[in-house]
């Protein structure tokens, strides 16, 4: 079930109506754990018993744990971890390991047979099990006490806006609002209906409309294909993943917030970002603040135990490294995102160095730049991402020197070059519809910023976007691009 | 807090949402309503009605419907894949069976191109082509190619919106957006606007196709089979030799009291190299098989394979195709005649 489709329109509807005219909390949460499950099952009802059997395993080691000796607490956690890394390493990435160790084999003259499995890669896998990672560790460490309720337990978990691709929300947040009655006005429901409006825009309007223009063998086959086109379809697909993710991401929120719950922010108007720290801080929230809690915090202290802190520039270094690289991996079984991920960690270790050697100013964060030098640092962090962006979309490492050699001829003035307008316009005014997006909620601090508009000029916006939606409604869908990991 | 948790304080902003759905509602029913009156659905109508012909997976099918729908009519249609398309040429073969005294008959070709799947194939002839008009014959062409994996993958049509909406809707988007195309104005040129707005008028433009499907080719392919390796390994051959798609479309057109006949289209020599041994492999493993089930279902069954080996050495044939599959303008002279002469040959037998 997509949430662009009008099977998901009139489901969550459904839920919506059937959720609020229930009087208990209890009701409520049994009817949306049920809810989330057909909507799971919708794709693949087979999979559904892997989140049951994580839901289950986490929810019993999690309640053992409080009264469990410090030895058993352990062996607990263990099994927890366990549990959900074995499903998401034995599903995301047992033919990768395996692949690689094939090959591996084969080049120290070792003969090996490949003999890959024919693995799906169950819908949203990588993103529940780092939330039910995240209630496991922080019931481990004392810091959450963990819910008695199965149901309550099971919907944290399963909970249908955010289960297919986030956001990774934490049980101390998403907890208490499935435990406390929830409540629902007018103007809850007017900015849940705007997030989904915008956040079906971005994806049905400008992300499908970016790929759609970027032809489909220019990163499989680039060398086909004339530089400025490659340029073109890089800068076309930073645009795409940025709409197609925040475009998911609201209408999860706005979904969310329409069952009174708030889900947390995934996104910051990121190509805003006024260098690569930045950035991370305002580029898929969730994940880049779980990896913070999780590996770069737990990562550095250990090392900062062990080494000193005389040796803080390196460990840092070293943290931001294996975080990154962390990051490559759990959006995907290549050695293509592991790269991506390698030198996004590049970039903040390099990044960290200036900051120590003060060679940069700490802050340049304000929302609007008021010098030079501010717009001079988003377009150098913007074009830092995309260069990285070209690792995170060919299928594998082949195509990347040729990427890179075609945008470095494509910069480099040729009498032959011929600008590709009918590309070059059309990117242009996803740029401009897009960035226009982004001011609108910087303006007004707001992700559903047409609420806060003239009652004339909402309207507008909102027939606008309505007739938009319609006109490129057309199939065959586009799958957002995050349900892949 | 109330137990059900919805909050009904005048603060609350429901007046302000009711208001702002009410607005929204207002501007698509007036735009709905400018949309039906006269000169103006008149003035969409005459601009944006061609570009409903590039919603179709192929040109062919607007061409198709406006023939079915407002003549002529044909008696006898020949159905098939792109491999009949190029083999079998309408008017050489209603030429062909008058010379043999069958006269006043129609022929017409309305295979499906990019179309292996033989189970789609008569989903489009159940659920659309019969709906607007039926045939006395039908002449079906097959190939070995219908069988095969790519016959079994779901076709290019299914992920087409007309064809979504009227041959194969199989979600409540499809029902939903159906309804709307056929039933809201406005929605409908809204849709047909997007296609306008890149596409020139003229490109939209129905095609005309006095020989329906039937595409026309001189030039060759030689492939050199020295290069193609026999891969009649067990599971390939299993492929072959199941043939109930074949058998639906069979029962979709005899449904409607159609009697048909069945016609192989050959394949070139190399090309047949590409999945047997040998000629004898190929005719154990694909033409007898398929011969036989034809011949259980009662359907009279032409193999032109054995016609056109007789005739064409096979260091020859390659003169009388496109490329490794589909006939040229050479291979459709000699398949029209044929199957024209077992045509009229069946229709005597008939009388």
């Amino acid at each position: 079930m997509n949430f662009n489709s009008f099977e998901y329109a009139i489901f969550l509807a459904l839920v919506v109506a059937i959720h609020w005219s229930l009087p208990r909390l209890g009701w409520q949460n049994r009817v949306l754990l049920t809810a989330s499950y057909i909507f799971y099952a919708r794709w693949d009802w087979r999979f559904l018993g892997l989140i049951l059997l994580s839901t289950l395993v986490d929810y019993g080691a999690a309640r053992a744990m409080p009264t469990a000796a410090p030895s058993k607490r352990k062996l607990l956690l263990a099994i927890s971890l366990m549990t959900d890394l074995g499903i998401l390493g034995f599903f995301k990435y047992f033919n990768f390991f395996l692949d690689t160790a094939i090959s591996l084999l084969n080049t120290l003259g070792i003969q090996a047979n490949p003999s890959s499995l024919q693995i799906i890669l169950p819908l949203g896998i990588s993103f529940y099990t780092f939330q039910a990672l995240s209630y496991t560790i922080e019931v481990y460490r004392g810091n959450l006490q963990p819910t008695r309720s199965f149901v309550n337990y099971a919907l944290f978990i399963g909970f249908f806006p955010q289960l297919a691709a986030g956001p990774i929300e934490r049980a101390a947040r998403m907890l208490p609002q499935i435990e406390n009655p929830r409540i629902i006005d007018g103007e809850r429901i007017e900015s849940a209906l705007a997030l989904i409006l915008l956040g079906l825009f971005k994806k049905m309007v400008i992300a499908d409309v970016a790929a759609t223009l970027i032809a489909p063998a220019i990163f499989t086959d680039p060398a086909r294909f004339a530089a400025g086109d490659v340029l073109l379809s890089v800068y076309l697909f930073a645009v795409q993943i940025y709409a197609d993710f925040s475009g998911y991401s609201d209408i999860a929120r706005g979904s969310a917030r329409l069952l009174g719950f708030e889900l947390v922010e995934n996104f910051n108007q990121p190509y805003f970002a006024a260098n690569i720290a930045d950035f991370w801080r305002r580029w898929h929230i969730s994940l880049s603040t779980w990896l913070r809690d999780y590996i770069f915090f737990p990562f550095s202290r250990a090392l900062l135990r062990r080494y000193g802190s005389h040796r803080s520039t390196l460990i840092q270094i070293a943290a931001h490294m294996l975080t990154m690289l962390a990051s490559g991996l759990w959006h995907g079984a290549n050695w293509t995102f592991i790269l991506w991920g390698g030198l996004h960690g590049v970039y903040l270790s390099v990044h960290r160095l200036l900051l120590n050697r003060k060679l940069l100013p700490v802050k340049f964060m304000s929302p609007f730049p008021k010098r030079w030098w501010s717009i001079l640092s988003i377009v150098v962090t913007f074009h830092l991402v995309l260069i990285a962006w070209v690792l995170f979309r060919v299928p594998s490492l082949e195509q990347v020197p040729i990427i890179y050699a075609k945008i470095g001829s494509a910069l480099l003035p040729s009498p032959n070059s011929a600008i590709n307008f009918s590309l070059l316009i059309p990117a242009i005014l996803l740029y401009v519809v897009t960035l226009s997006v982004d001011i609108g909620q910087i303006l007004t601090r707001d992700h559903a910023f047409t609420i806060h508009l003239p009652p004339a000029l909402r309207t507008a916006l909102y027939t606008t976007a309505i007739l938009c939606l319609m006109i490129f409604s057309l199939k065959p869908y586009v799958p957002f691009i995050y349900f892949q990991f | 807090m109330s137990p059900s948790s919805i909050s009904n304080s005048k603060t609350g902003g429901w007046s302000r949402l009711r208001r702002e759905i009410l607005r929204v509602i207002v501007v698509f029913v007036l735009l709905e309503l400018i949309a039906r009156v006269g000169p103006i659905k008149t003035l969409l109508s005459d601009t944006l009605d061609p570009y409903e012909n590039l919603l179709w997976y192929s040109e062919n099918m607007p061409s198709y419907q406006d023939q079915l729908l407002h003549g002529p009519h044909y008696d006898v249609w020949l159905g098939g894949s792109s491999y009949m398309m190029t083999s079998l040429q309408p008017d050489w073969i209603k030429n062909e069976v008058a010379a043999q005294g069958i006269d006043g008959l129609s022929f017409q070709n309305y295979g499906l191109n990019t179309m292996q799947n033989l189970n789609d194939m008569a989903a489009i002839y159940d659920r659309w082509m019969f709906k607007m008009d039926q045939p006395q014959y039908v002449i079906l062409g097959i190939s070995l190619l219908n069988f095969t994996q790519g016959g079994r993958q779901p076709s290019r049509a299914r992920s087409s919106p007309m064809e979504h909406t009227y041959i194969f809707p199989d979600s409540v988007d499809d029902y939903i957006a159906g309804w709307l195309f056929q039933h809201s104005t406005f929605y409908h040129y809204a849709l047909l606007a997007r296609n306008a707005t890149f596409i020139p008028r003229d490109q939209a433009l129905l095609k005309s196709m006095p020989l329906g499907g039937f595409i026309e080719s001189s030039t060759t392919f030689n492939c050199d089979s020295s290069a193609w390796l026999p891969t009649d390994t067990p599971s390939r051959q299993s492929l072959y030799q199941d043939f109930s798609a074949l058998g639906n479309f069979i029962g979709v057109i005899r449904a409607r009291n159609i009697p048909v006949i069945v016609v192989n289209i050959p394949l070139q020599y190399c090309s047949m190299r590409n999945g047997f041994a040998d000629y004898a492999d190929y005719v154990v493993s694909y033409l007898k098989p398929v011969g036989a089930y034809l011949e259980a279902m009662g359907v009279p069954f032409l193999d032109l394979d054995t016609h056109f080996r007789a005739q064409v050495p096979d260091d020859q044939q390659y003169r009388y195709f496109r490329d490794t599959n589909h006939p040229n303008i050479e291979g459709a002279q000699l398949f029209s005649q044929w199957t024209a002469d077992f045509f009229a040959d069946w229709m005597k037998t008939r009388n």
